[in-house]
Order: structure tokens, then C-alpha cells, then sequence
């Protein structure tokens, strides 16, 4: 039954006890094994607020109003307790601090396995295991506080991993990083859809994650207006200058290929997959090579 | 742009008080009218640079000059009237109960007249459109427009020249591109920008000249054509250029005499070829 799925979010509406008006209208939304899904849009499109509901966050600790209902492998998030989500369901939110509570990253990572009440034995492999994955091994006994950018959101990752949930949301997990810190996230984003564990992640700028996004989903004021392919996405270009979203270079530049000669059947969407169709259709460096010699 | 300096930087060191020298015998001259990006990654240096633009910071070696004021020796207030600073954290510098009131802040304190205060206040909200705002709280606006009120209560003392730490963290692409149009207008009518990012494509369609910064030194300073093209640089710095560079430098032939920035600049090369049919 298809409410097995990781996440069915079934005609889904929720508003803040605070919020004058729906924040989420209407939506549906599944997310498959393995899948690794990118949601976007502008700011207050209600992509946090899906976020906090697929984790099950929403309604257990924000007050509002719900209708319809998040699934989460087949069980209705309003019913289960929040120790059965947490085993379920990991979220990594934009600024890693704010959810550090302990003095080093070893605590760090263990606080939810605590929690659970995991045996020691155990916890201590799943931390090992976790902190490996996201290659922050050599940062065990370091503060959190201390750490870099890139580095406090892999330990927020590993927090999230150690307690095995079947799938991972990560909320901007690279907003506030520079471009070390954000190259390491998407790093490890790319590790975890390789060995298999179902990601979704929120992200503005999309360049660096389109290449391996099995699938886009585009939000604004609540409610989902596109859901599939990514690069199907940019190739409609009317709508995606609607929208905002900002497009990779490379796949602008596909888009004037496609409209200036004939042969562009997939516009590309990752630096190395415009570097191909480039050389198939201007031969530059063979070309050159065999003008300068 | 014209030859006015307006900021100087000679040997410029500083060492906190706990020890971390986070610069270290910078050099550096802005002149006035410059749209200038400075980049680096966290922990290089660009904040405590750009805190001795605005005086905030004092140099413990060096010195640096800004419209000619010697920072050690002018008070915080004198730099105020000629460099505006907007935080990376809006929230640092929010600090009256209407949006109104928190842009008049400024003014008033360099003794604007009242006259004056209301005009700057008007204009400014009208530039970015936030008049609507005009009563409300602040703290009670999504992070994105508390940004914009930063930037704003900044503008509204008319400084020459304007510091932007961060400008389009937490801002949506949409909103980054209103921010740096806005900070692109301010350019043109004469102001000097300098901003911090760690966006390489906002430094590509908006700064005119770049300064990578690495530990607390100034790795490489050139035009932004100049800065990005040198991929030895750039990777001893750990960043990265904007995809269409990158590209770009995959096809050197092609490119040898002006690095692309935009994908304008890239079809424009590209388009005389293309006409050719493909030897394949």
C-alpha cells in the first residue's frame, strides 16, 4: 500500500495558533525510498512549516489548526510519540546551534541515542558509525561551539543519523555556511543518497544539488507548485522565470544552445554535463589543437 | 569612479585581545565610487577588515585612513556621517519599536533636523518599498525585510560610502537580487560599496573589482575578471568561481582573452561558432 512510502503527506493544511491564514494549503506530497527529493521557493512559502510536519514536529509541539494528515511509513504522525518519530524521522534545521545542547561532539551525538535509552555498547558504535560518515571522527572531543560552520552541521547530522531514521530532512542545512563549509554538507548530502537513506532537503540556491536530485518540488505561499523532474523543471522556461527559482548557469546556457542550434536534446545541469555537449557541438578543443600545431 | 581614496589601508594588523591575529599588514585603497566584493571563507579576516572601515575596530599595528579620518584618532560618530555599516546579523543593530523610529535613529543621533529626519526616512522606505512598514515593530518582520530595515536605517544617514557584511544571508535569490539592484542603484548615484559575500555569482554580475582574503591577508585584489580567472588562487583560497567561469576555464582556447563572469558573456563568445554546422 502506497502509505508505506517513507512520507505520504495526504491534502494537508495546517495553521499556527498565531497565523492569520493557512501556511500550508492542500498539500500533497510522497516521498519513495531512496529517493532524494529538493523542496525550494521563496521565503515564507511554508517550506519550513512541511518540514516541522513531516518530522512529525507539527502538531506534537506547535499549537494550530491541522486538516488532512502527514503519514510517515504508513503511520499517521498525530497518533505516534514522539520517541517512535524520532526513530523514524531525523531533521537538521538551518543554524546547527540551535539545537546543540551538550559540551562536546561525542555528547552531542549520543544525546538522542540517551534518549532512547540505547545500551552503551551500541550507542558507542552508532556514534563511531555516524561520526564516520560525515567525517568528523578527529572532532570527537571537541565543543560544538568551537567547531567551523561546515563542521557544527555535520555534527547535526550525525546527531540526526546515530539514531537511524529511515529518512532525513534537512531545513537549509548549507544557508549559513561559506563555501568550504558548504561544499562538505554537499559532500555528505551525496553520500547519503549513495548508501541509499531517503533525503529531503530545503535549499534556495539549487547549482550544486541538481546533479543528483532525483526530484524538485517547488513551493510558494503554502502550496506545492511543481513536483518532478528536475531538469523537466528548467526546461520550462516561461514558468521557471515565474517562479523565481534561480537558474545554474550552465543550465541557462543550455537553454540558449537548444534555442540557437539544432542537437540540444537535454539541457544540462551540472558544470561537467555542459562541458560534453560543448565539445559535441563545437569540437574547441581539437579544433584549436589542430590549428596551433 | 574618481581618485578620492577613500579608504586607506597601510600595514593594517589586528590582534585580538585573546590572541588570534586576524589581520595581518593589509594593504589596501579603495576609491571612492568602487563596487568592490570582498571574499574569503569564514575566519579570514573580511569582518574585522570591514570593522576598521567603519571604526568600529581599531588597528593594534598599521593604520588605516577613511575620508581621510585617521581611525584611532576620530570618534565612531564622525565616521558614522561618511560609512555606512550593515551587520550580517540585522538583529545586532535593530534597535527602536517601529520601523519608522529605528530608521530615524541615525539621523537624529548626527544631529539630522527633524525636517531632515522625516525626508530621509521617507525616501529611503520608499526605495525599497517598505513604507507599509512604517509602524510596525520591527522584530515582528520576517528576517529578510528585518535585512532590509538594516540596510535602511543605515541609508537614512546618507553615508558616501556603505559596508554591507553578508547582504543576502537568510534572503531568498529573488530577494538577494533586490538587494544587490538596490546596493547597484546607491553605486551608480555615486556611493562606494563594499560588501562581503560568500555568493560568487552576486560578486560576478554586481562587483566591479574583488579582494580575496585569506588568513588575514589579502590573497589576490584585481578587477573581478582578473580575480576569477586565477584558478591557482582561488583554489589556495577554497572557493570557487561561478559555474560559467568555471566552465569557461575548461575551454581556455576559447576564452584566452576575457574571462567570462555571466552566461552573457559566455553565449556572446560562443554564438560564431555555433553558426558553423559541427564537424561531427
Amino acid at each position: 500500500m502506497s502509505y508505506r512510502k517513507p512520507i505520504v503527506v495526504k491534502s494537508f493544511s495546517w495553521r499556527y495558533a498565531t497565523s492569520q491564514d493557512w501556511v500550508l494549503h492542500d498539500i500533497n506530497l510522497e516521498v519513495n525510498e531512496g529517493e532524494f527529493v529538493v523542496i525550494t521557493g521563496p521565503t515564507g512559502a511554508g517550506k519550513t512549516t512541511l518540514c516541522l510536519s513531516m518530522c512529525g514536529l507539527i502538531p506534537h509541539h506547535y499549537n494550530g489548526i491541522i486538516r488532512g494528515n502527514v503519514y510517515v511509513f504508513g503511520n499517521d504522525t498525530s497518533k505516534l510519540s514522539s520517541s517512535d518519530l524520532a526513530s523514524l524521522v531525523g531533521i537538521v534545521f538551518q543554524d546547527p546551534e540551535s539545537q546543540f545542547l551538550t559540551m562536546s561532539v561525542e555528547d552531542e551525538i549520543a544525546f538522542g541515542l540517551e534518549n532512547l535509552a540505547v545500551p552503551l555498547d551500541e550507542m558507542r558504535e552508532r556514534v563511531a558509525e555516524a561520526a564516520k560518515l560525515v567525517k568528523i571522527e578527529d572532532l570527537l572531543d571537541r565543543a560544538p561551539y568551537e567547531l567551523s560552520g561546515g563542521q557544527k552541521q555535520r555534527v547535526a547530522i550525525a546527531a540526526a543519523l546515530a539514531m537511524k531514521p529511515k529518512v532525513l530532512i534537512l531545513d537549509e542545512p548549507t544557508g549559513q555556511l561559506d563555501p568550504i563549509g558548504k561544499e562538505e554538507v554537499v559532500a555528505v548530502l551525496k553520500k547519503l543518497k549513495d548508501e541509499g537513506i531517503t533525503v529531503v532537503v530545503v535549499e534556495h540556491i539549487l547549482e550544486e544539488l541538481t546533479p543528483f536530485a532525483d526530484r524538485l518540488v517547488l513551493m510558494n505561499d503554502g502550496r506545492i507548485l511543481y513536483d518532478g523532474d528536475v531538469r523537466r523543471f528548467f526546461e520550462n522556461e516561461s514558468f521557471v522565470k515565474t517562479t523565481g527559482v534561480p537558474v545554474p548557469q550552465v543550465t541557462e546556457l543550455g537553454l540558449f544552445l537548444r534555442k540557437t542550434v539544432a542537437g540540444v536534446n537535454k539541457i544540462p545541469i551540472s558544470v561537467e554535463e555542459a562541458e560534453d555537449l560543448l565539445e559535441r557541438l563545437l569540437p574547441v578543443r581539437s579544433v584549436v589543437g589542430r590549428s596551433s600545431s | 569612479m574618481s581618485d578620492e581614496v577613500v579608504v586607506k589601508a597601510k600595514n593594517l594588523t589586528h590582534v585580538y585581545s585573546n590572541g588570534v591575529v586576524a589581520l595581518k599588514n593589509v594593504n589596501l585603497e579603495i576609491r571612492k565610487g568602487e563596487f568592490i566584493a570582498i571574499i574569503g571563507h569564514n575566519g579570514s579576516g573580511k569582518t574585522t577588515l570591514a570593522k576598521h572601515i567603519n571604526g568600529l575596530l581599531k588597528p593594534t599595528a598599521g593604520e588605516i585612513f577613511v575620508h581621510g579620518m585617521d581611525t584611532r584618532k576620530a570618534t565612531v560618530s564622525e565616521i558614522a556621517r561618511k560609512v555606512g555599516y550593515v551587520f550580517q546579523n540585522p538583529d545586532h543593530q535593530i534597535c527602536m519599536r517601529t520601523v519608522w523610529e529605528e530608521l530615524a535613529f541615525g539621523p537624529r543621533n548626527l544631529g539630522f533636523s527633524e525636517e531632515e529626519v522625516n525626508k530621509t526616512v521617507k525616501e529611503t522606505l520608499a526605495l525599497f518599498n517598505l513604507e507599509k512598514y512604517s509602524d510596525v515593530h520591527p522584530f515582528l518582520l520576517g528576517k529578510a525585510d528585518r535585512l532590509r530595515i538594516a540596510l535602511c536605517s543605515v541609508l537614512t544617514m546618507r553615508p558616501e560610502t556603505l559596508v554591507v557584511d553578508e547582504p543576502t544571508t537568510g534572503q531568498d535569490m529573488r530577494q538577494s537580487y533586490e538587494v544587490m539592484e538596490t546596493l547597484k542603484k546607491l553605486n551608480g548615484e555615486g556611493k562606494t560599496i563594499i560588501f562581503i559575500t560568500h555568493n560568487m555569482r552576486l560578486v560576478a554580475e554586481y562587483a566591479r573589482r574583488a579582494v580575496i582574503m585569506s588568513d588575514g591577508g589579502i590573497l589576490l585584489d584585481g578587477s573581478v575578471e582578473e580575480v576569477f580567472s586565477n584558478t591557482e588562487v582561488i583554489a589556495r583560497a577554497q572557493l570557487k568561481p561561478p559555474q560559467i567561469t568555471l566552465l569557461a576555464s575548461r575551454f581556455k582556447q576559447l576564452f584566452y582573452d576575457k574571462t567570462p563572469l555571466t552566461v552573457n558573456d559566455f553565449c556572446s563568445k560562443i554564438e560564431p561558432l555555433l553558426g558553423k554546422p559541427s564537424q561531427r
